[in-house]
């Protein structure tokens, strides 16, 4: 039984996200369960996508018990604080989508420190993506969706990267070739991640340190 | 997507899958969530001869027309939200003490905990008004089967069923067992009736009502494995529960690995009064799970007092659980725990789980990068102040839809929001009652079609002083870009002929109409000047096609070197009364984000140092045209993936 919250913003593709999981699940031959929550706003407002891979019969993932958080924004990351279990991990993305409410009263947007904070405090891995621009050839850039998938699959072992990459490209094909692109970066991401906490970077100190 | 016969489904895909297995001929709707993605699921197979499938007018219309196509022996599906069903009720009723020849579904999504907006309301009442019998699924599965179900029940007892599902079950996602879809071919008849199909007479009424109630009892002895009754003889407890509380509850039974005895409520209308006596037999001690209003909970008090049963009822009137917003998990483990006298597990990290609450961030509802309503917004709000009026006092009232977000900052301007088309009828009544200022109504265009233009009619024939504001951008725009008679073509891309907005204000009589494209800002105010300043009811119709769906090419804007003073003594106009994300505030003064820029200039016509223009350096040039030729390719909106 593994248990995911995908937390964004409306735009971010979350939900698009949710579903390719949900596939690479289906075709593991496991049952799913899920539940997306979007916003009544076309783009920018909260999405929430559980998914509960293996036998359940909640759509919602219970408190305390997700193994995983991916989170696209920043902010949003802490409407996902409930859910995460003691040892789990949070994928969250360095995006800041603030909301015209908050640039308007000129409130305060939380920090990735204090957002990590919390996190280590409850005994979760944190790792921040940090912002890249990196570009395709043709200048698009990289869906940071796809990026965080990409270090979930170096991070974890839920499927094979091959796995992974052929639902990728089953899924959207008119898409493929950049998501793909921007998924490697992220399994790539991953590992550099992952060398730099062999040697001890502050990220993975910070993360020992508050487990 | 599907894998083998398993399919990836939401509840309400679910619901449009169960009719596509049951051979639906009709299905029809009105977009609202979360019911919208029924009949967007039902839409591609449309394509493919037997099924007929379409965003109606409004809800009381899809009734109308579902109906008609049942009664002539077809099956039909329609499909809505709660507040839909009340635009429909007058329909819904009628049709319902007709009874049917076809199979006839009636799927509502109550939005228990109002996630989309509109009244917290539990749509069951209408199924106790209407005498229809009513099924309320689980989980996506058992929306597939019920929705199957129904039909056949429909056909076998001659009634409309109401499906009734919650936003919670609409918005789950379960991979659901799927069987193949069938095409039912079926010649179309209809006898003359009228002691049936007519409301002419009172004793055919009379009649109508007794018949409707013979067959809700009818449908008793169809029911057949519905409503499972588990007796666990070793406890003295029980639960009765509806809906997805009943997925909670299994989740929590088995986690704790506790047995009781249970009773899933599947059917609303008739309630499986047997089965709860029978439950009440075996315990001491009953939980009911339902969300919003205790209605089996009631019932089911009724039944122990007919009985002379006593067991203890827990719910909602000893306050064990709320009336209003919906369940969790969490709460139903509370629930249960307190009638098992289980002590609630500690809540670890509480200070840490409150300072996470603390900084998170609310979002309200904010217009879009390029919308063109934030730029009417704006215009409104110029001409308010150009004319002299104070703006905290001059009432504009609004309406549902992407409009309604002229009440969020920075805007400020609506005042109300009631119901679909009710922004003009109310600015009528306040003008009526003696307010002598000038007044405004805000109006987006598919709710006009939907319910705003017998309001106008009225408005008119009143002859009082009133600006009305139709905002035109081709689309039921915040469900997901449904058409509607105004953009000319339907659901699958085939023409259409338009219903002109203009020319249906002149139909109604109005004789100040005035056509504006919004993003000319200085006419726009212009325009709106001269309607506030109109003797009588002044329309201005802002026509400008969604940001979200224009695939126009442009150009975005940026802040031109040397012009935007860092003292910022314009108050950053260009972001603080514009309102847009793609604007930055920093310490150098205003800076427009390049990747959100959409090109509407309202910035630029914002800023009193004339400082934002057009880039028309050549790599942006090179961007945006190649952005555009991009974005060609996905012209069309296509339903969400399945």
């Amino acid at each position: 039984m593994t248990n995911l919250v995908i937390v964004g913003v409306g735009g971010q593709r979350v939900i698009t996200l949710g579903n390719l999981i949900a596939r690479c699940a289906l075709e593991a031959g496991l049952t799913v369960r899920g539940h997306a929550q979007s916003s009544l706003a076309v783009l920018g407002g909260s999405v929430t996508y559980h998914l509960r891979l293996g036998p359940s019969y909640s759509p919602f993932v219970p408190h305390g018990q997700a193994d995983v958080i991916l989170a696209l924004e920043l902010a949003e990351t802490l409407r996902a604080v409930p859910y995460i279990k003691d040892g789990g991990l949070a994928l969250v993305s360095e995006d800041k989508k603030a909301p015209m409410n908050l640039i308007l009263s000129h409130a305060h947007y939380p920090t990735p420190e204090e957002v990590a904070q919390i996190y280590r405090h409850l005994g979760a891995r944190f790792i921040l993506l940090p912002k890249e621009n990196q570009k395709t050839q043709k200048g698009r850039a990289l869906p940071e969706a796809w990026r965080l998938l990409g270090v979930m699959s170096a991070v974890t072992s839920f499927w094979s990267r091959k796995k992974i990459e052929e639902t990728i490209a089953a899924y959207r094909p008119r898409e493929a070739s950049l998501n793909l692109a921007a998924f490697r970066r992220g399994y790539q991401l991953a590992q550099e991640i992952e060398a730099k906490a062999a040697a001890s970077s502050p990220i993975e100190k910070a993360a020992s340190a508050g487990k | 997507m599907s894998t083998s016969n398993r399919m990836y489904l939401t509840g309400d895909q679910a619901v449009a899958r169960g009719a596509l297995e049951a051979g639906v001929a009709v299905a029809t709707g009105y977009p609202g969530n979360p019911s919208t993605r029924a009949i967007d699921f039902l839409l591609p197979h449309a394509h493919k001869g037997s099924l007929y499938a379409e965003w109606s007018v409004n809800e009381k219309v899809a009734v109308e027309v579902a109906a008609g196509a049942a009664w002539a022996g077809q099956r039909s599906l329609v499909a809505m939200k709660m507040s839909g069903l009340n635009v429909a009720a007058d329909s819904l009723l009628s049709i319902a003490h007709s009874g049917t020849r076809g199979g006839l579904v009636i799927y509502v999504a109550d939005d228990v905990n109002a996630y989309y907006g509109m009244v917290e309301q539990d749509s069951r009442y209408y199924a106790l008004m209407a005498c229809l019998p009513t099924l309320m699924p689980a989980d996506p599965q058992e929306a597939k089967d019920l929705a199957r179900f129904a039909f056949q029940l429909s056909e076998v007892v001659g009634t409309p069923i109401l499906l009734r599902s919650t936003t919670n079950i609409a918005n789950a996602f379960q991979d659901v067992t799927v069987e193949e879809p069938q095409a039912l071919i079926r010649e179309a008849t209809f006898q003359r009736q009228p002691e049936i199909y007519t409301k002419a007479i009172s004793s055919w009424c009379v009649t109508q009502h007794q018949n409707a109630l013979e067959r809700l009892s009818q449908v008793a002895s169809h029911l057949g494995p519905l409503n499972p009754l588990k007796i666990a003889p070793s406890s003295p407890y029980g639960v009765i529960a509806c809906g997805l509380p009943w997925q909670y509850l299994q989740e929590v039974v088995s986690s704790w690995g506790i047995a009781l005895s249970t009773l899933k409520v599947d059917s609303f209308s008739p309630l499986p009064e047997d089965k709860i006596a029978a439950l009440l037999r075996e315990v001491k001690d009953v939980l009911v799970l339902e969300e919003l209003e205790p209605l089996v909970e009631d019932q089911t008090k009724k039944i122990a007092w007919e009985r002379g049963l006593s067991p203890r009822i827990r719910g909602k009137g000893d306050n064990t659980l709320p009336r209003t917003g919906d369940y969790s998990l969490e709460m139903i483990a509370g629930a249960l725990g307190k009638m098992l006298n289980r002590a609630p597990p500690p809540r670890k990290q509480e200070e840490v789980l409150q300072r996470a609450r603390t900084l998170s961030v609310a979002r309200k509802l904010e217009f879009c990068p390029g919308c063109p309503h934030r730029v009417t917004y704006y215009a409104i709000n110029q001409a308010i102040e150009q004319l002299g009026l104070p703006r905290e006092e001059t009432i504009t009232t609004g309406d549902i839809g992407c409009t309604i977000i002229g009440m969020s900052e920075p805007q400020n301007t609506c005042w109300t929001e009631v119901a679909m088309g009710a922004s003009i009828p109310l600015a009528q009544g306040m003008k009526l009652s003696g307010i002598d200022r000038p007044l405004l109504a805000a109006i987006g265009d598919g709710t006009f079609y939907h319910a705003g233009i017998p309001g106008l009619l009225n408005a008119v024939q009143s002859g009082v002083n009133l600006t009305i504001i139709v905002m035109d951008n081709s689309y039921i725009a915040m469900t997901g870009h449904q058409p509607h008679p105004g953009t000319g073509r339907n659901p699958l891309g085939e023409k259409r002929p338009t219903a002109d907005i203009v020319s249906l204000a002149l139909a109604c009589g109005v004789q100040h109409v005035t056509p504006v494209n919004p993003f000319r800002v200085t006419a726009t105010v212009e325009a709106i000047e001269r309607a506030i300043k109109y003797p009588g009811v002044a329309v201005v119709v802002a026509q400008a096609e969604c940001a979200y769906t224009d695939r126009r090419f442009h150009l975005p804007y940026r802040v031109k070197e040397g012009r935007c003073p860092a003292d910022k003594s314009c108050g950053v106009a260009c972001l603080y009364q514009v309102g847009c994300t793609g604007v930055e505030e920093r310490d150098s003064g205003a800076v427009i984000l390049e990747k959100q820029c959409r090109g509407c200039g309202l910035c630029a016509a914002a800023c009193p140092h004339n400082a934002i223009g057009r880039d028309y350096s050549w790599p942006t040039v090179k961007q945006a045209a190649s952005r555009y030729w991009r974005s060609r390719g996905s012209r069309t909106i296509v339903p969400m993936e399945h």
